[in-house]
């Protein structure tokens, strides 16, 4: 046979479409179903006549509708038909009881799922010339048994989705996006963990096919660092250390904001003007992960990020180890004032500053991960996906229905002003620096919103009686943008050129 | 200022410690009564090993970070039958308390993830050795071995998260000594007295924790989260009076979260059901491991 939606060949049934493309269309309506089936789609009851009724008329073409009585019926004059068995009271196998018995194979425990996909195949039908009723009622059954997998895996999906969104609306009337979706569960760890012990079958491309994770048990516990709606594993791909970046939330246009900030990179040489950062690819349909829907089990592609392995201690560590070196710091802390300063003139901003994303390599040389809240001006007018981690960020960051600060160039200004201070000033006076809240290095959510309070602690006490021009003046802008909701925050580099 | 109890989240500094015991008598390998349309069926012992080593991988999961765990829970982990034992056979009993590390080192087995959906029950990392099963019910001689246990902890630990202790069993404590009155009975008052003991432990944040599954032989029959000992009284099996007594009540500042599992959790109800099925099980202990997920 050949498919009339891929036009490809295959054999698994006497059918005018394949198996695969019959998934495919499953899975696209399952996720972008319509308002119409929804709210239906998750009530698990017993077939009702009405439903074998309903499912007659889709499948078969039966003119069944509700109150129709079908003894009178014209098209089975004199036959009686019990629905709940599909026999007919003439005894024989007559036609009526034939077609309303292939019915009742329609799975009868959820009728109005199958309803559901049929409904979708008429749609579909005028466009790929598809008889539904030609559909083998075991292919359509094969669609809740997930455990059969597709057989021919194709990579048509390009294809045949955006066409079947597109048929879909003109059909359908749907919008894009609503709140009652069938829900796919999101893949985290576990789920991503099953998929790369399963690398060669899984990964689309060969590299990753290829390459070297590491287990601490083999298959069942990849070694990972944690973020905030990621996480990261370390792997070798043909020799390199590498940095793979798997998504544990969906995010809306996660993938767009990916593939554009990839692309905003390379053309704009943005490493090579700002060497703190790291080159990175993303792979929008790379590693295939099965998780639970409303419908069963679910197989799809999902995206990662693929970035070099930075070598070296994050930002918190490093101040841990050398918080009594005060050259060191302040090498740092200029190396830091620096870089944030070419983010904003090349018009970009990390989104997330925060000392676990600032690494520290074996050269004294830092660099930058964790690009999830990447500002470039594609972004411009956009929210934020994330409010950054609360320990350097400005409290109305967090706060919902808060405008402040705008998802712009200036999105580290405040986060850059927290660190830098952090650092001249355990440069200045280590003791004021507490080994033991070292990931925070010296300032918290707690003191901001104690500050809002209009309550002084004892580390902003001992601050203030530093005798440090800069530390004093970067001290004051700090306290003052903390008592704001929405203040103008000057920019790191502004606030320090006058003071020596 | 007076601080909330069972407030402390567990981190490396102030660990946690989950003390599992298994009732690994000869019935734990009867049939496990579960959900009436599910052909499956899994001996109690399966249900209970299944779901310990679901949430040990979950546990080493969680802090498995660049080539070392975070050691943010201590476990103990202990069978009884004949006398009391490690059900992971590459740990002694002596060992315990473990941090999540040694975890990594001591699993029976790794088998391939399942294909299809994945839930509480799969884990493919066996610590639970299946061969545990058979013998007696030294219900007492267990407990005796994890009160110290929880007492050394405690002072190495003044400042953590209360130990939380659970015990899964099918039956009656059969190491008890006779009743004085009635020869024919077994008198449960050790028991009781070394619970109480037990749950005297105490860390800074909080009382040790006492919660009893008893699992089922027979379908339907629940005393779940029980006020008052009248409720389990008229049970024929005298493990229900036991459990009851052993318990402790549900710690305060859990019952708001105790919706969120399925439970409806009265003030003062103890920390046990009598008689559950399978599913009331992975709630139950879902929500007894639930301050582990701080």
């Amino acid at each position: 046979m050949r498919c009339e939606v891929c036009k490809k060949e295959f054999d698994e049934y006497e059918s005018p479409i394949c198996d695969n493309c019959l998934r495919k269309i499953w899975n696209k309506s399952n996720e972008e179903m319509t308002n119409k089936w929804v709210k239906y789609l998750n009530v698990q009851k017993p077939t009702t006549l009405r439903q074998k009724k309903y499912l007659a008329t889709m499948y078969r073409r039966f003119d069944w509708i509700d109150d129709v009585d079908y003894t009178t019926h014209e098209d089975f004059p004199g036959h009686e038909i019990n629905l709940n068995s599909g026999e007919c009271s003439c005894g024989k196998n007559c036609d009526a009881s034939s077609k309303f018995s292939e019915v009742l194979e329609i799975l009868p425990e959820n009728s109005l799922r199958t309803s559901a996909i049929l409904y979708v195949l008429e749609k579909l039908s005028k466009q790929y010339k598809i008889i539904q009723s030609k559909i083998p009622i075991k292919q359509i059954n094969a669609l809740w048994h997930p455990k059969l997998p597709p057989k021919n895996k194709t990579n048509n999906a390009e294809e045949i989705n955006p066409l079947f969104i597109k048929l879909r609306k003109k059909f359908l009337g749907e919008k894009t996006s609503g709140s009652n979706q069938i829900h796919v569960e999101w893949p985290h760890y576990v789920h991503y963990t099953r998929s790369i012990a399963k690398k060669e079958k899984t990964f689309d491309s060969e590299k990753f096919k290829n390459a070297d994770f590491e287990w601490i048990v083999p298959n069942a516990i990849l070694v990972q660092r944690n973020g905030q709606f990621t996480f990261v594993l370390p792997c070798k791909i043909e020799g390199d250390k590498k940095a793979i970046r798997l998504f544990t939330e969906k995010k809306p246009n996660i993938t767009k904001r990916y593939e554009q900030l990839s692309r905003f990179f390379k053309e704009n040489s943005i490493i090579e003007k700002i060497p703190e950062l790291v080159d990175f690819n993303f792979y929008k349909e790379e590693l295939s992960v099965t998780t639970k829907s409303d419908s069963g089990v679910v197989s799809k592609k999902y995206p990662l990020v693929e970035m070099d392995w930075i070598e070296g201690i994050s930002l918190d560590e490093f101040i841990l180890e050398n918080f009594q070196n005060s050259s060191k710091l302040l090498d740092i802390a200029d190396q830091f004032s620096e870089f944030v300063e070419k983010l904003e003139s090349n018009k970009i901003g990390h989104g997330d500053l925060h000392p676990k994303n600032i690494i520290i390599d074996s050269n004294q040389k830092m660099k930058l991960i964790d690009y999830d809240c990447f500002y470039i001006p594609l972004f411009k007018g956009q929210k934020s996906p994330e409010s950054g981690q609360s320990d350097f960020q400005h409290p109305s960051r967090s706060k919902k229905g808060s405008n402040f600060p705008k998802y712009d160039e200036t999105i580290d200004r405040f986060s850059s002003i927290v660190i830098y201070l952090s650092l001249l000033i355990i440069s200045k006076e280590p003791e004021i620096y507490d080994e033991k809240n070292s990931e925070n290095i010296l300032f918290s959510e707690e003191i901001f919103d104690s500050l809002r309070e209009g309550k002084i602690p004892n580390l902003i006490e001992n601050i203030k009686s530093i005798s440090d021009e800069k530390i004093q003046i970067l001290m004051k802008h700090l306290l003052e943008y903390i008592k704001l909701d929405s203040p103008q925050i000057k920019s790191l580099s502004e606030i320090i050129k006058n003071v020596r | 200022m007076l601080n909330a109890l069972y407030n402390k989240r567990m981190s490396r500094a102030n660990p946690g410690l989950m003390v599992f015991l298994i009732d690994c008598s000869a019935s734990m390998s009867f049939p496990m009564v579960r959900d009436s349309t599910d052909p499956e069926t899994w001996t109690k012992f399966q249900a209970a090993s299944m779901i310990l080593d679901n949430f040990l991988y979950q546990c080493t999961i969680k802090c498995a970070s660049e080539d070392k765990y975070k050691d943010y829970l201590d476990f103990v982990i202990l069978g009884y039958g004949d006398n009391t034992f490690s059900p992971i056979s590459k740990i002694s009993t002596s060992e315990y308390p473990i941090s999540v590390n040694k975890l990594d080192s001591s699993y029976e087995s790794v088998e391939d993830f399942p294909e299809q959906e994945l839930d509480e029950t799969n884990s493919p990392i066996k610590w639970i050795n299946s061969d545990s099963v058979g013998g007696n019910t030294a219900m007492l001689n267990a407990f005796t071995k994890v009160k110290k246990i929880i007492e050394d902890w405690v002072k190495k630990h003044p400042d953590s998260y209360p130990p939380i202790l659970l015990n899964i069993s099918d039956g009656m404590a059969n190491d008890l000594p006779r009743d004085d009155e009635d020869n024919e009975k077994l008198d449960p008052s050790p028991l009781f007295e070394l619970c109480n003991e037990i749950k005297k432990i105490q860390t800074n944040d909080g009382n040790t924790v006492i919660g009893n599954i008893h699992l089922s032989n027979v379908p339907g029959g629940y005393a779940k989260f029980p006020v008052s000992i009248d409720e389990v009284m008229d049970i024929e099996d005298p493990a229900a009076v036991t459990l009851f007594e052993m318990s402790s009540a549900v710690p305060a500042p859990w019952l708001e979260k105790a919706q969120g599992f399925g439970f409806d959790i009265r003030p003062g109800g103890k920390f046990y059901i009598y008689n559950s099925d399978f599913d009331s099980f992975l709630s139950f202990f879902k929500f007894g491991t639930d301050p582990t997920n701080g």
